[in-house]
């Protein structure tokens, strides 16, 4: 399940000189990847779910996710620099004191951005994580606010939503510098658990809920992606500071950061 | 600048400088001598202790009996607080919480209260009472400085909600209050309260939301200045605030204070009081999903209540109190409606409300669903 691969080391291990400077583009050394294998999950779509025109939390489907390759750490300061001086990203609102931290204050679009560049500059193909894939990296991390409930009384749902984003999130208040948790996760993955949600190319779902529990899926709204934290949150793409929160109620992420995926 | 400042101030303000507060209080003493005494030897006291807000320390709604001496004890608190992530105030506190803890008496009873400067602080302070009569609201008889205490007295003749905050003098009056140092005393009526028929009412709960906005500085690459002690923290201070423009409005001293699982709590079927103060600007509480059932917008409780405001008005240097009964539950936000203040400045609390969703107010007809234009 975690084998991690250090892409620069195994160019090192199989590559000849001779022959990586013989490609097109020389592929720069690539950051730090954790390979995730192939798994089912149970997996809840995040969006508008109406079942008999009521609005429904969905049950969770088990969802096949294929094997895939993903940034240990989190998209650092420094190696967003790197793309902000190169032309190709936007200067972020805020940037980390320690290059060596996590790079916050960014959008889904910015994010983006980094990965078509990131691409360009390794010769390998980046893109963010789908929100399973986050949610199979993440493992013991991941936390799920949704709360089903039979009830027609669509106040529990968003009690117990409430309830259940405040448990997973911790204590409110203000929160602190935006901070990587150091340790990593059973799969090998750093700076989950702390305060930065990481964007994902996952997007705000609708559909219905039939008689049978099973899922029908329409067009998905994609201006509204799916972050993944402490607990799962909707953000508006070109939002990148989400504290303040998008509705009224609800909890937002404290801060916005990424990691990509390595297709090849 | 600022000298001149204070001295016009302390024109007005005995209480502006050192020297004419020391003098404020040795004529104090003076005018107390000659003045006919008072003897409350026969009243009752009651001591009570506050809490920190947004609840409200334990006390009657109607008055038990004959009027009292109510003992209040406060310590001026000077110290950092983290008002949003990586925003920090050099914060002057009374008793350690901003805003400073209510207190709850009846008309005519006595507020006794005794007010501590520790060693520790920097500054001098003091406390001026809008419910109290006279002496800048006992501002000019309770400037104490670091290390010193006083004990002041007053009688509650007017019933409502009012602001107590420092104001030591001149330029330090506004800086003082931008600093967190202000509160809010309820002075109920003998009887309790009366809606609009003159009918009395009870509420089940109270909950305080003092309101402040706060004026920090940043430094050249916009990221907010963190300072060593709250003198150092002036002169930045002073040019944002001049500017008017606030950094932050917030709730209970913090972005988020009042949200999570520091929301507060009802249920359905309740009728919850909520006291609202600004010492210092205007505010605008709205309750999402809700309404002002029996509003003192202007908090003073000799007057009719408006009835079922959706938004009511709390003047700057003002506290005004909306009754409301929950009529369905769910999750409510309690706001500051000027939008802009309540979600991207901080002014936004959580109402978390149990019982059961009643379909005749509300019902979803159809949920959102596909629709690919006609």
């Amino acid at each position: 399940m975690k084998i991690e691969l250090i892409a620069a080391g195994l160019a090192a291990a199989i590559g000849v000189p001779g022959f990586w400077f013989s490609t097109a583009k020389d592929p720069a050394p690539g950051a730090e990847t954790v390979f995730i294998a192939a798994d089912t999950i149970a997996y809840r779509p995040i969006g508008n779910f109406h079942r008999n025109g009521k609005s429904v939390v969905p049950p969770e489907q088990l969802r096949p996710v294929a094997a895939f390759e993903i940034m240990k750490h989190q998209v650092s300061g420094s190696e967003y620099a790197a793309c902000v001086a190169a032309g190709a990203c936007k200067k972020a609102d805020s940037v980390p004191a320690d290059g060596g931290q996590a790079q916050t204050h960014v959008s889904w679009h910015d994010a983006t951005a980094y990965a078509h560049w990131y691409s360009q500059e390794t010769g390998h193909s980046w893109r963010l994580p789908d929100e399973a894939e986050w949610q199979l990296a993440a493992a013991e991390i991941f936390g799920d606010e949704a709360v089903e409930t039979d009830s027609g009384d669509p106040a529990q749902r968003w009690l117990r939503q409430y309830d259940r984003g405040v448990t997973l999130r911790g204590l409110p208040g203000p929160a602190q510098d935006p901070k990587s948790e150091p340790g990593a996760n059973s799969n090998g993955l750093t700076g989950l658990g702390g305060n930065i949600w990481e964007w994902t190319g996952g997007c705000m779902q609708n559909g219905e809920v039939t008689k049978d529990g099973t899922l029908q899926l329409g067009d998905p709204y994609c201006s509204a992606r799916i972050t993944g934290g402490r607990h799962r949150a909707v953000v508006i793409d070109f939002i990148r500071d989400a504290s303040v929160g998008g509705c009224a109620v609800g909890l937002p992420p404290d801060y916005l950061g990424f990691r990509l995926v390595k297709d090849g | 600048m600022l000298t001149r400042r204070a001295a016009l101030m302390g024109a007005a303000g005995v209480a502006a400088l050192p020297v004419l507060a020391k003098a404020a209080k040795a004529e104090s003493t003076t005018v107390h001598e000659a003045a006919a005494p008072v003897d409350l030897s026969s009243l009752q006291r009651i001591k009570r202790e506050l809490v920190a807000p947004p609840f409200v320390h334990e006390h009657e709604q109607v008055a038990p009996g004959e009027p009292r001496i109510v003992e209040f004890e406060m310590k001026i608190v000077e110290k950092e607080i983290e008002v949003d992530q990586g925003a920090y105030l050099q914060g002057m506190t009374f008793d350690g919480s901003i805003p400073g803890p209510m207190m709850v008496v009846h008309e005519g009873d006595y507020v006794e209260l005794t007010l501590i400067n520790p060693p520790e602080n920097m500054l001098q302070h003091n406390i001026d009472f809008h419910a109290a009569t006279g002496a800048l609201g006992g501002g000019a008889l309770t400037l104490v400085n670091p290390g010193e205490k006083t004990v002041l007295r007053f009688k509650a003749t007017r019933p409502g909600t009012f602001v107590y905050h420092c104001a030591p003098g001149g330029p330090m009056i506004p800086w003082h209050v931008a600093s967190g140092m202000a509160g809010t005393i309820m002075v109920l009526p003998r009887e309790g309260l009366s809606d609009h028929k003159g009918n009395p009412v009870k509420y089940d709960r109270v909950y305080y939301i003092g309101e402040n906005e706060f004026y920090i500085p940043k430094d050249e690459n916009g990221d907010y200045i963190r300072y060593e002690d709250v003198g150092e923290s002036y002169p930045d201070t002073l040019e944002v605030m001049n500017g008017l423009i606030p950094s932050h409005v917030v709730f209970n001293g913090a972005v988020g204070a009042l949200t999570g699982e520091n929301a507060m709590k009802a249920k359905q079927g309740e009728k919850v009081l909520f006291v609202h103060s600004q010492a210092n600007r205007d505010s605008r509480p709205h309750l999402i999903g809700g309404h002002g059932d029996l509003v003192w917008e202007a908090g003073k409780f000799n007057n009719v209540p408006d009835r079922d405001l959706e938004t009511w008005f709390i003047r700057g240097g003002s506290a005004g109190a909306a009754l409301y009964e929950f009529l369905q539950p769910g999750v409510y936000a309690y706001v500051n409606h000027n939008l802009i203040e309540a979600v991207n400045l901080g002014a936004t609390a959580h109402v978390v409300v149990e019982g059961e969703w009643n379909n005749d107010l509300m019902e979803q007809v159809v949920a959102p669903t596909e629709y690919s234009g006609s």
